[in-house]
């Protein structure tokens, strides 16, 4: 007989004997069906998890490859590492020179310069509003040119009163705030100045000035009173500084929502949509969205979530904000509104607070017919946001070696990413130029170094006068716009400082750029002109491209590319003098890439291990079947089969088992994928809007997994067999026939 | 001898008759014990490190923090007259060991040649017995602390600013003012690292964190209960009792939110109240941010065993069923010369009872030497997988009550799989038994 023909035969009789031996043809079966069941399934949905995600990372902000200098000290993570905090980076130089470098790599399409870190913004800016609205009011008062009636004078006359007790309102929290911080704070870190303003600000005698001299009065509230409160509201965002017109062609899920994109050469800002809604909208609004998005998106309702309670509860005890921002007026447009909302009868001297109250206690029935009211009525007359678009920022980062600086950027819109709307670590970072960026991360050129050096020689005992850092800095027509101004280098203070204050003299401390006797100095003059320059200052686009990043993402034409990439990177970069280092998508997104290996790694471990106790079982299984059939295999030797042929019978029988039942295990996944992925997995949380890469995962079949669960299986039936195969061919055609019955 | 014995004696018999085929299954099962204690001894470990290095690092087990609100938008975790709220957690919370008190922070340390950001918790060195005890000094002295302008790092942070004991650091942090301010420290000692918890937190003398923040004297982070031994288990209740118990001493106390204090900024500086605000957390509130991991280790530990039990439910259900159609005329026997129903259930019910037994104490004993052993052999692990254990090293746990539990759960699952065949053998007419060929 050939060995074809053998195989032929045994598979026949291997056939025959599913039907014949059911039980065990039932619990091997069963058991290599689920096996394959699970491998498909949980493959196919690692898989589309880890294909999902990558489409979110990349596409957000890590691009293919990350390149960075390969002497720093930290990796690169730009989707926040283990350490809180900024990794410690290593810059590179010159962008342009690195982006020559970088296309010259085969594969590469795009290169984005960036930069990424963190700072304290100050964003308050209900004072500043209510000062302006005041100037307003009294611009027009006081306005001679334009003939005015009676009736528009008495309008103004009670719109004034009605602005002059909003400032005032004010003033009365920020004494509760100066009052609230002699609490804690040691008695001689108290500016007495502060509260000599402040006082004064408050006091009666004050006020009844105040139309003597608005102007000068005016000028007094918001040169010294409003710089107070500034520094009351104080948030800490994470930013990404980079050539924005170059980030949003390359990652072309950015979309701008509100405002424009910065024009080009200008410093300028970007909040992420997510972070927009989520720090800087009125509380009060934000939690309304907060409770609509759960009830339509996850069908919570108020009645059974804590969550949605604790939001309702927190509305109704926190209505300040929205007061504070209500002059006379408006206060009284919504006491009538909220009346008729809530249908009490009108009383023009019902407590605001407590109508607001009343609103914001919403249950499961009212609360679409209030959110609707909110932004229908109540809204418009609101300043929804802390930060609007077109308002100057104020940015204060601690530099890499520890002082403080502060660059005022105009904020010009807010951008998201398609699919990623809803995700909080998409949305985490917002976008800055190039320009402020390298300033607020303390970055010196070379030959900004030097002029240092040649400053403090030149002005003696290494000290720097703050006349020549102005005159380096505002030097009028100065063509050569530095990244860092050296002041920044020398002081670590550029933000406010005053233009015609008399000289001041600042001593270069022995820890280099800590000055612990730095004092605040804030002068609205200053910070006013800084702010024209904010705005209206261009940068040539080459001293955007030469300048200093941190690191640099890299748009590949094909993905699949990736691997050979990154060392075609490190060659390159060697040949041009750099020294770089280049890590995948995964590793630059840090735990959140290493999440996907971990699923993965996982899953494996659970794979091996049940497949280990299932050939255990399979064997046992096997082997009683095959002692059943001691008589079957004896009459088959004694009518001449050969010790090989029993053995391969048995295992071609295991074998076909494994096939038939690992085929429809694998089918039955395929099937359930396929199922799942026509109707998706909808996320629920933010984070699995980032895995899923928009609203629903929808899985697709691995086809790899069905390859691995079919090897895996008759890898599995062939070992199992084995054992119970090799008894069989040791029984002996005598022994068989005499087995007593 | 009674009938329980001889019942016994029958089950071991027939099990030693088909060795092979009672060491496959016993194997299974006792692969399964193994496994179900190895990943339970994990658990346990990973939670026990959690424990020590939270509570020795940046948490008691119940904690009386909180806020302090200059202004709406500002909030520092301050905790204004601490004595006060000392001395009531001293006289309400009979379960207290003790009680300590740490400052609490968040700096750019700068030294010579490079700078990050850390953790910073003002610490009372004299009256930290616990701290001094389980931190691993790697070189300097740890009661140096108790100067003023001094600091303890760890070993990682020390590597990365490239300082050693003796050298300067000056740590810079906004005031309540939002104004900036620096202090020079000097490092006085350096610690092994505890994981996780370690890599962003450093301490200094907490007069020297005040001086950091310009804070009065009477100014805290938070105030740390250590529980005495076996309340441990019930920090939940305590800290309830406690937050009622503050509020009916005049404090306004925040809601129970199970985050880390330093989780709760975003929040609490967006509410509008000002002053002062006690919140009490436990330990697991403190690393709610890493308790995931445990979770998630827990759900696998389950969803394996569920499958693996089910194939080895199979295997003894297949076992079985082979069993009793081999034995068949031997039950027929037994039923025809007077046993009962009920006794030939019970024979072979004891039967894989006693496979089940003899499987999982083999597997238990295998598994808590081997998980011992493991432990002993402080195993390093990969730098990802300290983030997710906690600890450079591995730790398993392995307790009795667990191994216990496990045996008799699984014991109890081989009798489950058993039942349907074993009642299955009891119903067999002893005439159609005593008759049937094969």
């Amino acid at each position: 007989m050939s060995r074809l023909d053998t195989m032929r035969v045994s598979a026949q009789i291997a056939v025959r004997n599913l039907g014949a031996h059911r039980l065990k043809t039932f619990i091997v079966g069963g058991i290599i069906f689920f096996g394959a069941f699970l491998v498909v399934l949980g493959n196919s949905l690692v898989e589309s998890i880890d294909n999902s995600m990558s489409r979110s990372v990349i596409g957000s902000v890590a691009g293919n490859i990350q390149v960075y200098n390969a002497t720093s000290k930290d990796q690169l993570a730009v989707m926040g590492g283990m350490t809180m905090g900024d990794p410690d980076l290593a810059q590179i130089d010159d962008f342009a020179k690195l982006r020559a470098t970088l296309l010259k790599v085969p594969h590469v399409k795009s290169v984005v310069p960036m930069g990424i870190s963190g700072a304290l913004v100050t964003s308050g800016n209900t004072i500043d509003i209510a000062l302006e609205r005041l100037r307003g009011i009294v611009r027009k008062e006081l306005d001679a040119g334009t003939p005015k009636d009676e009736a528009t004078q008495r309008q103004l006359a009670s719109q004034l009163a009605a602005q002059k007790d909003h400032v005032r309102q004010i003033i009365t929290v920020l004494q509760g705030d100066m009052k609230n911080m002699k609490a804690i704070v040691q008695e001689q870190a108290v500016n007495k100045e502060d509260v000599e303003v402040i006082q004064k600000s408050a006091s009666d005698a004050f006020w009844a000035d105040f139309d003597k001299d608005p102007y000068g009065a005016l000028e007094y509230l918001e040169n010294h009173l409003a710089p107070l409160a500034v520094d009351a509201d104080l948030l800490f965002i994470r930013y990404v500084g980079t050539d924005l017109g170059s980030f949003s062609r390359s990652f072309d899920r950015m979309k701008i929502v509100d405002g424009t994109t910065v024009p080009v050469g200008k410093r300028g800002f970007l909040f992420s949509k997510f972070i927009y809604e989520d720090q800087l909208k009125l509380k009060s609004a934000r939690r309304l969205d907060k409770i609509k998005e759960a009830k339509d998106l996850r069908g919570e309702t108020i009645a059974k979530s804590e969550e949605l309670q604790r939001f309702v509860r927190e509305n109704t005890q926190q209505v300040r904000e929205v007061l504070l921002q209500l002059d006379a007026l408006k206060t009284a447009t919504f006491r009538a509104k909220l009346q008729k909302e809530l249908a009490v009868p009108a009383d023009p001297k019902a407590e605001l607070g407590a109508l607001l109250a009343q609103f914001f206690a919403t249950d499961d029935a009212n609360f679409q017919g209030r959110y609707d009211f909110f932004y229908r009525e109540l809204a418009p007359d609101l300043e929804l946001y802390r930060v609007r678009i077109g308002d100057v920022l104020t940015i204060k980062a601690f530099t890499k070696s520890g002082y403080v600086q502060s660059v005022n950027v105009p904020v010009y819109g807010t951008f998201q990413f398609e699919g990623l709307e809803k995700s909080a670590l998409a949305g985490a970072l917002n976008l800055m130029d190039l320009v402020s960026f390298r300033e607020l991360y303390g970055f010196m050129s070379d030959e900004k170094l030097a002029e240092i050096k040649t400053l403090r020689a030149s002005a003696h005992a290494k000290e720097v006068s703050r006349e020549n850092a102005e005159a380096e800095l505002f030097g009028a027509g100065s063509d050569e716009p530095s990244p860092a101004a050296p002041s920044a280098g020398a002081s670590g203070e550029v933000g406010a400082k005053p233009v015609k204050a008399p000289p001041r003299h600042i001593v270069a401390n022995a820890t280099p750029g800590v000055n612990p006797e730095m004092p605040e100095i804030s002068s609205p003059l200053a910070a006013k002109l800084r702010r024209e320059e904010a705005r209206s200052r261009v940068f040539p686009p080459d001293e955007v491209e030469r300048g200093v990043v941190l690191n640099a993402a890299v748009l590949l034409d094909d993905p699949k590319y990736m691997r050979a990439t990154m060392p075609a990177i490190v060659k390159q970069g060697e040949k041009d003098g750099l020294k770089l280092k280049a890590i995948s998508w995964q590793e630059s997104a840090g735990l959140i890439g290493n999440f996907i290996n971990l699923a993965r790694g996982v899953l494996m471990v659970a794979i091996i291990i049940i497949f280990t106790v299932a050939l255990v079982i399979i064997n046992n299984a096997l082997v009683m079947a095959t002692l059943e059939r001691v008589r079957e295999i004896g009459t088959l030797r004694a009518i001449g089969a050969q010790k090989r042929f029993i053995l391969s019978m048995l295992v071609v029988e295991a074998v076909v088992i494994g096939l038939l039942f690992g085929g429809l295990g694998a089918a039955a996944g395929a099937l359930l994928v396929k199922i799942i992925g026509a109707v998706g997995i909808a996320a629920k949380s933010d984070v699995q809007f980032f895995f899923f890469s928009g609203p629903r995962l929808r899985p697709f079949l691995n086809p790899a997994a069905v390859v691995a669960a079919f090897v895996i299986v008759i890898f599995v039936a062939t070992i199992s067999s084995f054992y119970p195969a090799w008894l069989a061919m040791r029984v002996t055609p005598r022994q068989a026939m005499q087995e007593e019955e | 001898m009674s009938r329980f014995a001889i019942d016994l004696e029958i089950a071991f018999r027939n099990l030693l008759q088909h060795t092979r085929r009672t060491l496959f299954l016993g194997g299974a099962i006792a692969a399964v014990t193994m496994l179900l204690i190895l990943l339970q001894g994990l658990s346990t470990g990973v939670r026990e490190t959690m424990i020590e290095s939270a509570t020795t690092l940046s948490s008691g087990h119940v904690n009386v923090g909180g806020f302090f609100k200059v202004t709406e938008g500002q909030a520092a975790p301050v905790v204004t007259d601490y004595q006060k709220v000392v001395d009531l957690v001293k006289r309400e919370v009979p379960e207290t060991a003790f009680v300590v008190h740490r400052g609490r922070g968040w700096a750019k340390v700068v030294s010579d040649t490079a700078s990050e950001q850390l953790g910073v918790g003002g610490i009372d060195i004299k009256n930290e017995p616990a701290f001094k005890s389980v931190l691993k000094i790697v070189s300097g002295n740890i009661d140096d602390l108790a100067q003023p302008g001094t600091a303890l790092i760890f070993d990682n942070q020390a590597e990365k600013l490239g300082v050693k004991v003796g050298d300067a650091l000056t740590y810079s942090a906004p005031t309540t003012r939002g104004t900036n301010n620096t202090v020079d420290v000097r490092v006085v000692a350096i610690a092994k690292g505890m994981g996780l918890l370690s890599m962003w937190n450093s301490f200094v003398p907490i007069e020297t964190l005040r001086a950091l923040y310009q804070l009065r004297p009477d100014a805290t982070g938070v105030v740390q209960i250590m529980l005495k031994p076996g309340e441990i288990d019930h920090v939940n209740p305590i800290a309830a009792r406690l937050r009622s118990t503050l509020e009916r001493a005049g404090y306004r106390v925040m809601d129970p939110v199970p985050q880390a204090f330093w989780m709760k900024f975003q929040s609490v500086s967006r509410e509008d109240w000002t002053g002062q605000k006690l919140d009490v957390t436990t330990w697991e509130d403190e690393i709610s941010f890493i308790t995931w991991v445990l979770d998630a280790l827990r759900w696998l530990t389950r969803v394996l065993i569920t499958i693996l039990m089910c194939i080895v439910g199979i295997g003894i259900m297949n076992t079985m069923w082979i069993a009793i159609r081999e034995r068949t005329r031997e039950i027929g026997t037994l039923r025809a010369i007077g046993m009962q129903r009920g006794s030939v259930l019970w024979m072979f019910l004891l039967e894989s009872l006693m496979l089940g037994l003899f499987g999982t104490i083999v597997g238990a004993v295998a598994g808590a030497l081997i998980g011992t052993s493991i432990d002993r052999a402080h195993l390093p692990v990969a730098q990802g997988l300290q983030f997710i254990l906690m600890s450079d090293h591995l730790h398993l746990a392995v307790h009795a009550p667990n191994v216990v539990v496990a045996i008799v759960f699984i014991t109890c699952v081989t009798g489950a799989a058993a039942l349907y065949p074993s009642r299955r053998a009891s119903r067999l007419e002893p005439v159609v038994a005593m008759s049937h060929f094969g």
